[in-house]
């Protein structure tokens, strides 16, 4: 190509440029960073390949906006509209080709931390510090609070961004939003049999992580980009909600990588964004009002009334359409048609579910007629497609006996929404049947299993004849027996009512930790109730349904005399003749201590070995450990951990330090099985304070020190040219390297299990696929 | 073709032509003109300026939503939410309807339009209207189709 033709071409993209310039001087002259100051600020992080004011974006505004008095409308900033601190967020596209090979598996093998998407996720760090820090300090008179939200890529970069946000402003922050975060991690997960499955969801629940709000599988423990662990600042868990919806691989409920429908579902109506709208909103009334954050007040809000629980309510209708039980379904459809809605008006989820009892050679078939998980339809498309149509007849077969099988199994396979109220209308006209030996399944059984999932109540909804059969499962989970007569519309608007207006019981704690003889107080003083008063309060020590005392007062104390393993709950009564209870895990003399923590290095201290042109090498010195428990010493610089040291050692050299910045040593303990220890500290301040108050970050510096996790990798001595400084991090260097040599250190990396994830996947391929052609060949031989 | 390289072909093809064809799979995206049909039914305001728009082609790795498109129109200042109702009517999208808004209150107080709803022809279509922050800005209106 020849010169002329070049500088033509250069001369053609100056020109088109200096026209976008203008134009876009025409169309948005003023930056986002001048708009007035608001008493709400949202930061919101799009998805991979999303595109400015994608529907998520507009979603989580518009849903903040429905919810907030005028005087609370939020000031809203998009990262990657305007560039701040010399970077703007990409969101750069991970799928199709080839971003797919090119970005999206190196972010994918390297736990993404490397290559393209990496950078992408490093430029929203860096707008998002330089934006909120310079917003700060322009509305800081105005007590601003903030809300932050990310999507995807986006939860992401709002993730890491949490690390290094400064503690004023994460004072500030009333409510973070992660969804369908690639790097979510439930450590309720660790040390199941598979290393990506969590526990079950009706077990193990007083161990969730505070922030899990809506799990799409019960067998996921982190995102497909391995976990960031903290997931956030210890600081920040009671403010964030993650949200990862069903067959969503991204966040890590779809095994496979195709598995991804939801991710593309927040958005939807009822899902993620609007949940979280509301939790920020309920959190921001708090916040605002002087209350201490998650704690269940009332009303909420008048418009998006919430019935129940501090997170909303689940309701299940489950509907025995045998033709013995005898009950007119038109009706039922009907008076379905009016209480979904009123469920979802109050941002309830509702669930229907029908079934008979058939057996055919000695096995259940068609239990279930319809089974309609939580969210399986967007609710106008159900309203508007006439779901309820699909509750028919069931086969003929033996219903008697099929109804506690039926109430256990629903229980069991619906995704109930933790801290929701949970309650389940069964709707039959067959006589309650116990028949273990065929159905497996007991009153007690059922019970427990309610108990259980936080718990749920069940109302169930039979013939004036039937009521003391039923009397007993719907105290057994706190709920409340509705009869009929005739008028089975008018039973089921009763049974729904109780849902709506029963109290909510709130124990301080979910779970209870003592030594036999040991006196526990337990305190339900939070419990409240919006149309009437609380009566009573009824206590079962040991799960068993018999409840040992009543009391007026919302506190007691109990003292176990023999060891206990199991839950206990409280039953409280209303003034309007509702009950409802919660349960706690209560563990006397079973629990296991905390293990003794592994002691870290004391005198912690860092000295500069030397310094050239802004690049320095610091030595860090520490007293040696005695402790047997202290397996390894762990670095991390500016809250990352680096590599792993060995324990006899007491001095290391980091060199690549930039005098530019600040950077946070921590030197901490592990005991064998990696679990941390006590830490030891020390902090080396910038020599050459950049005008930039924000830490680490600088906009020509966009490196950071990268999250490993657990293979043997060799660190290379570092060049002391302060040219190459900007593409690397900093080193860490034995005290040989002084004289040249390299030194080893161990670092931990998700990614080797996900690399061989994908290994596996392919080599397994190829080895069927050979062996079945080997198989062909041999018997063509053969014969 | 001597014996060896009927060994290798029959051996090595087959493998090699399934992992290609799943990697094929895997990085595939299929066009945008289905959805951007659909989305061209939309009839907005002659008085609205287009200001963006994006669509994802159905891949069969998704990153967000596949398929899905957005455009996002600067509406005049003095548009009402009616502006977006004639407009859905227009369009002869019948069940697209009002879902959380466009009650004239809401717009007074905070700045919303309108929230629409529905389904067209199997795609969940969405149309948000909302105020700028800085309230001299024109109002702007978003359909999202996926």
């Amino acid at each position: 190509m020849s010169t002329t033709l070049i500088t033509a071409i250069k001369l053609l993209v100056l020109l088109a440029s200096g026209l976008f310039i203008i134009q876009g001087t025409q169309t948005s002259f003023a930056r986002e960073m001048d708009n007035p100051c608001s008493k709400v600020e949202t930061f919101f992080a799009r998805g991979s390949g999303q595109t400015l004011r994608g529907v998520t974006y507009e979603k989580f505004v518009d849903q903040l906006n429905l919810r907030l008095e005028s005087e609370y409308i939020p000031n809203h900033y998009e990262l990657g509209t305007e560039k701040y601190g010399g970077s703007k967020y990409k969101a750069v596209k991970v799928n199709g080709w080839p971003n797919l090979a090119t970005v999206g598996l190196t972010a994918r093998v390297s736990a993404g931390e490397a290559g393209e998407y990496s950078e992408s996720v490093r430029s929203g760090v860096i707008e998002m510090h330089h934006y909120l820090n310079q917003r700060y300090e322009k509305c800081k008179s105005h007590g601003s609070y903030y809300i932050l939200g990310g999507y995807s890529q986006g939860a992401h970069v709002i993730g890491n961004a949490l690390r290094e946000i400064p503690d004023y402003i994460k004072d500030r922050i009333v409510f973070v939003a992660m969804l369908g975060d690639p790097k979510t991690y439930f450590p309720e997960g660790n040390g199941q049999p598979w290393s990506n499955a969590s526990a079950p969801c009706s077990d193990g629940k007083s161990s969730w992580s505070m922030y899990r709000e809506t799990l799409g599988s019960c067998w996921m423990r982190q995102g497909s980009l391995g976990a960031r662990d903290p997931y956030v600042p210890p600081d920040m868990v009671s403010k964030t909600g993650v949200w990862c919806h069903s067959v969503d691989a991204i966040c890590g409920s779809g095994f496979w990588p195709w598995q991804d429908e939801g991710h593309g579902t927040y958005a939807d109506p009822g899902k993620g964004i609007e949940w979280a709208a509301w939790k920020a909103s309920h959190l921001l009334k708090q916040a605002i009002a002087g209350k201490e954050p998650r704690t269940p007040t009332y009303p909420i809000d008048t418009k998006y009334h919430f019935g129940m629980g501090v997170n909303g309510q689940n309701v299940v209708f489950l509907i025995d359409t045998s033709e013995q039980s005898g009950l007119d379904l038109n009706e039922i459809r009907q008076k379905l048609r009016e209480l979904i809605p009123k469920t979802v008006e109050r941002n309830g989820k509702f669930s229907v579910m029908t079934y008979t009892g058939n057996f055919i050679g000695g096995d259940l078939i068609n239990t279930y007629v319809l089974g309609l998980p939580f969210d399986a339809y967007p609710f106008d498309f159900f309203m508007d497609n006439d779901i309820v149509n699909y509750i028919v007849l069931g086969v003929p077969g033996s219903p008697q006996g099929a109804t506690l099988y039926a109430l256990n199994h629903s229980m069991n396979s619906l995704d109930w929404m933790y801290g929701a109220s949970k309650s389940l209308i069964l709707i039959t006209g067959n006589p309650r049947v116990e028949d273990p030996d065929r159905y497996h399944t007991t009153r007690d059984i059922v019970a427990r299993t309610a108990l259980a999932i936080d718990p749920v109540n069940v109302y169930p909804v039979v013939p004036d004849e039937y009521v003391d059969e039923y009397e007993q499962l719907a105290l057994d989970t706190s709920g409340q027996v509705v009869s009929f007569t005739d008028d089975i519309a008018d039973a089921m608007d009763k049974a729904f009512d109780k849902t709506q207006n029963r109290p909510v019981p709130f124990l301080t704690n979910t779970e209870y930790l003592a030594d036999i003889g040991q006196e526990i107080t337990f305190d339900a003083s939070g419990s409240y109730i919006i149309d009437g008063t609380i009566t009573k309060y009824e206590w079962d020590f040991d799960g068993d349904g018999v409840f040992e005392e009543t009391t007026t007062n919302p506190v007691i104390n109990h003292t176990y005399t023999e060891l206990f393993d199991g839950y206990m709950q409280v039953r409280v009564t209303g003034s309007n003749d509702t009950i409802a209870n919660m349960s706690a895990v209560v563990k006397i003399g079973t629990y296991e201590l905390p293990a003794a923590l592994a002691s870290a290095p004391e005198n912690l201290n860092i000295t500069v070995v030397e310094s050239v042109e802004g690049v320095s090498t610091l030595k860090l010195t520490w007293d040696s450990v005695n402790d047997p428990l202290t397996d390894k010493l762990m670095l991390s610089i500016n809250g990352t951990s680096i590599g792993v040291i060995e324990p006899s050692r007491t001095t290391i050299n980091i060199t690549d330090i930039d005098n530019n910045l600040d950077y946070d040593f921590a030197i901490t303990a592990l005991t064998a099985d990696n679990t941390p220890g006590e830490s030891v500290y020390a902090t080396h301040e910038a020599t050459i304070p950049l005008d930039l108050p924000y830490g680490l970050f600088s906009a020509n510096n966009t490196d950071e020190p990268s999250y490993d996790n657990n293979n043997i990798v060799t660190a290379s001595t570092a060049s002391s040219d302060p040219s190459d400084r900007q593409s690397q991090k900093p080193t860490i260097l034995g005290e040989e390297t002084v004289n040249g040599e390299e030194a080893k250190a161990i670092v931990n990396d998700d990614s080797f299990e996900i690399a061989w994830y994908w290994w596996l996947m392919i080599t397994t391929l190829i080895g069927v696929t050979a062996w079945l052609q080997l198989r062909n060949y041999n018997s063509k031989v053969g014969h | 073709m001597n014996k060896k390289w009927r060994k290798i072909l029959l051996f090595a093809l087959p493998p090699v032509v399934i992992v290609g064809g799943f990697i094929y799979w895997l990085m595939w995206t299929g066009t945008t003109d289905d959805i951007e049909a659909v989305a061209d039914q939309f009839q907005p305001d002659s008085s609205w300026t287009l200001v963006q728009s994006s669509s994802n082609p159905p891949a069969t790795i998704c990153a967000s939503a596949c398929p899905s498109l957005t455009r996002n129109w600067d509406m005049d200042s003095t548009a009402t939410q009616d502006d977006i109702i004639n407009a859905v009517k227009r369009s002869g999208w019948a069940d697209v309807k009002i879902r959380n808004g466009c009650d004239p209150e809401q717009v007074a107080q905070n700045g919303n339009f309108c929230t629409m709803y529905g389904f067209v022809e199997g795609y969940q279509v969405q149309i948000i209207a909302l105020r700028s922050n800085s309230k001299s800005d024109p109002p702007t209106v978003s359909l999202h189709m996926q």
